[in-house]
């Protein structure tokens, strides 16, 4: 199975567990990244030797805890870690390039263009005091050759396409006109202004309202089936990862529990954390049933346990535990790091 | 017509709460905001009724007005019998105990300068050394009850984590032996692996204690866990009401049924939802919700509906029981496709 890392993220794959010679070529790869933040505390491992990757047009998630480290890889991915987290190994290769070893002045040229990302908090990341139209055309500016005429229009064309009603008035509109939901449309069209064909989405509907959420969700499906571009989607939430993506991460303490397929994981999850995280959801649990939980709590990230992050939390605990299990391919494709699943 | 139409299904007996057409406003003139609008509800002894709705529907300050923190501007809160709107000062005091608050924030409303047995114990007035000694022994004995080591007691909040200081501020509420505990998106702040461990002490705690559960959040699946009863609010309105399995497999309401359908799952095609009613099909509605302070006119949700007519804008949809227990606001309820929900309807009449 020396092609495990190869079974994610085939685009459009109909039985997406049922994957076998992918692509050639992903768009990005994540090779045994790993970011230290310094605190008061020490170092912190935030993110601690992971690995994944992308097939152009791919749709995977990355779902974890707070915690988890996933915000952490997402922002590493653009490069926009605070000053005081440091990437400390590995490489993030986007289209043969690892962007690891590019100045900013490359960089700038791949975010926002190559590479575009909706964050979290629609309320803090547009500019109060600039029209939302400008903040769009700002971004279109950045990246291509375009007359201010022809840029209004692009605008008010991606507002539109945003589902905005009356994008001509709302692209003249001051962030605090909009709803948290026009916000993140906003946000959204930003983002896709310059065709990017990566995605990278960290919690995009998390402070918004469930119908507004769904909305949301539906225009990034919607955005996804007519561009083409690949999407990164982070969340705390097991059943928007489920719903939106055809292959997941999970995270915990900083490193990948198991991935593989959505629909394989969700239904049978072999890792003990993916089976507690998702037990855990009490959809369909009858009252008076007790919840499946995960007993204690995230371990604070300066005091991550040697070994298996997840120990100290685990019902299966082992002497093994206390050395890191390696990170190892099952047979049906997936990927796992787990004691329980080594011979 | 029926003579009583305040929904009372609370299971056996008399009601502990009962809610009889509360309104809550806030400001005053153009500024009004109808906060909670003629809501009518019952809490049975033991009962959890959950309250679901999206930001600004009047569940959070429906919570706090039966919680007397904020005043109801009209309407009856009878509390084991007594009206709590009417009393005041001490004779309020003396009812207070009995209903207890868990929010959503543990951080943000236990005072950090407090150690953990002085935040748990602070309910109970204790004068003199047998009462300060029985203090102590109740606030052990809560403590340990909800899954904390009495060790704990003299440390200081900023040593716990999030579940850790739910499980304390859980405590806290209970110290006093409340009736009612009304929980304000309780688990809502906490990562789902602890959130399952609040549930599920929350449902323990009930079944030993017999304690009401009034169970607020956005969060559809925990209601439905939690609840006997779930009420879905809109724009201060109860607009559904029924037990958690009317509601969540026979949603009457448009509304209710597009918070459903809006709540991804984790196994889209489940069994559930092959039993309910097939699959349900995803409604995904336009706009947002509109603002309180000038709500549409008859029905609340028709600037969003899929079903509005002209009658939807012109008179506001009673609550009215569609079928035994199960209650819907709208002009349409029971006779749409809703399939086999003919003859409660009939029985209306």
């Amino acid at each position: 199975m020396a092609h495990g890392d190869r079974k994610l993220s085939a685009p459009g794959a109909e039985v997406p567990g049922a994957v076998v010679g992918a692509p050639p070529r992903e768009l990005l790869s994540v090779e045994d990244l790993r970011v230290h933040f310094t605190t008061k505390r020490g170092a912190v491992r935030a993110v601690d030797g992971i690995s994944f990757d992308i097939q152009p047009g791919g749709r995977l998630g990355i779902v974890g805890e707070s915690g988890s480290g996933k915000t952490v890889t997402a922002m590493s991915i653009m490069r926009l870690l605070d000053t005081d987290g440091m990437v400390t190994g590995g490489s993030i290769w986007f289209r043969g390039r690892d962007l690891m070893q590019l100045g900013e002045k490359e960089l700038r040229a791949v975010r926002g263009n190559d590479i575009g990302l909706i964050p979290q908090d629609p309320m803090t990341t547009l500019n109060p005091l600039v029209k939302v139209g400008q903040q769009i055309s700002e971004a279109l500016h950045a990246h291509q050759r375009i007359g201010r005429a022809a840029a209004r229009e692009r605008v008010v064309e991606l507002l539109r396409q945003m589902g905005m009603p009356d994008p001509e008035a709302q692209a003249g509109a001051y962030p605090h006109q909009l709803s948290g939901g026009m916000r993140q449309r906003v946000l959204i069209g930003m983002a896709l202004a310059n065709e990017p064909e990566l995605l990278v989405l960290d919690e995009p509907t998390t402070a918004l309202d469930a119908t507004v959420q769904a909305q949301i969700l539906s225009l990034i499906r919607d955005v996804q089936d007519r561009t083409g571009s690949a999407i990164l989607l982070i969340s705390h939430d097991v059943a928007i990862i489920s719903q939106m993506c055809t292959d997941v991460v999970v995270m915990y303490g900083g490193r990948i529990m198991e991935r593989g397929a959505t629909a394989q994981i969700m239904r049978n999850p072999k890792h003990p954390y993916t089976a507690g995280l998702i037990g855990s959801v009490p959809t369909g649990t009858r009252k008076g049933t007790p919840l499946t939980a995960i007993p204690g709590t995230v371990p604070d990230p300066s005091a991550m346990p040697a070994g298996c992050p997840f120990a100290t939390r685990c019902d299966h605990v082992m002497d093994r535990c206390a050395t890191a299990p390696p990170y190892s391919p099952l047979p049906d494709g997936r990927k796992i790091a787990c004691w329980l699943h080594e011979n | 017509m029926k003579t009583d139409e305040n929904p009372r299904t609370s299971p056996d007996g008399a009601p502990l709460l009962e809610l009889d057409d509360v309104r809550t406003y806030f400001g005053h003139g153009s500024r009004r905001v109808h906060a909670v609008d003629g809501v009518s509800l019952t809490v049975g002894p033991g009962e959890t009724v959950g309250l679901v709705g999206e930001s600004g529907c009047g569940k959070t300050t429906l919570g706090r007005t039966i919680m007397q923190l904020e005043r109801a501007t009209s309407g009856r809160i009878l509390f084991e019998g007594q009206d709590l709107a009417k009393l005041r000062g001490s004779r309020l005091d003396r009812v207070r105990p009995g209903i207890q608050m868990v929010f959503q924030d543990p951080r943000g409303s236990l005072d950090p300068q407090m150690r953990i047995a002085e935040i748990v114990g602070e309910g109970i007035r204790a004068v003199g050394r047998p009462a300060r000694k029985a203090r102590a022994d109740r606030v052990a004995e809560i403590i340990e009850r909800v899954g904390l080591s009495t060790e704990y007691l003299s440390r200081y909040p900023h040593e716990f984590s999030g579940g850790q200081l739910q499980r304390i501020g859980i405590a806290r509420a209970l110290i006093r032996s409340p009736r009612l505990v009304i929980a304000d998106e309780a688990v809502s702040a906490l990562d789902v692996s602890v959130q399952s461990q609040i549930l599920n002490l929350l449902v323990g705690l009930q079944q030993d204690l017999g304690v009401s559960y009034i169970f607020i959040s956005h969060n559809l699946s925990v209601v439905e866990y939690m609840s006997d009863r779930v009420g879905v609010m809109y724009l201060g309105e109860i607009v559904e009401l029924g037990t958690a399995a009317d509601i969540y497999n026979r949603p009457l309401m448009p509304y209710t049924q597009a918070l459903l359908s809006a709540t991804p799952e984790v196994v889209d095609d489940s069994a559930r939802n092959d039993s309910a009613q097939g699959r349900r099909e995803r409604i995904v509605l336009r706009g947002d919700v509109p603002s309180p302070l000038n709500p549409p006119s008859g029905c609340r949700f028709r600037t969003r509906c899929w079903m509005a007519q002209d009658i939807c804008a012109a008179e506001a949809p009673e609550l009215r029981e569609v079928e035994p227990g199960h209650w819907s606001a709208c002009h349409f309820s029971g006779q749409h496709a809703q399939g086999h929900t003919n003859e409660p309807a009939e029985a209306l009449s």
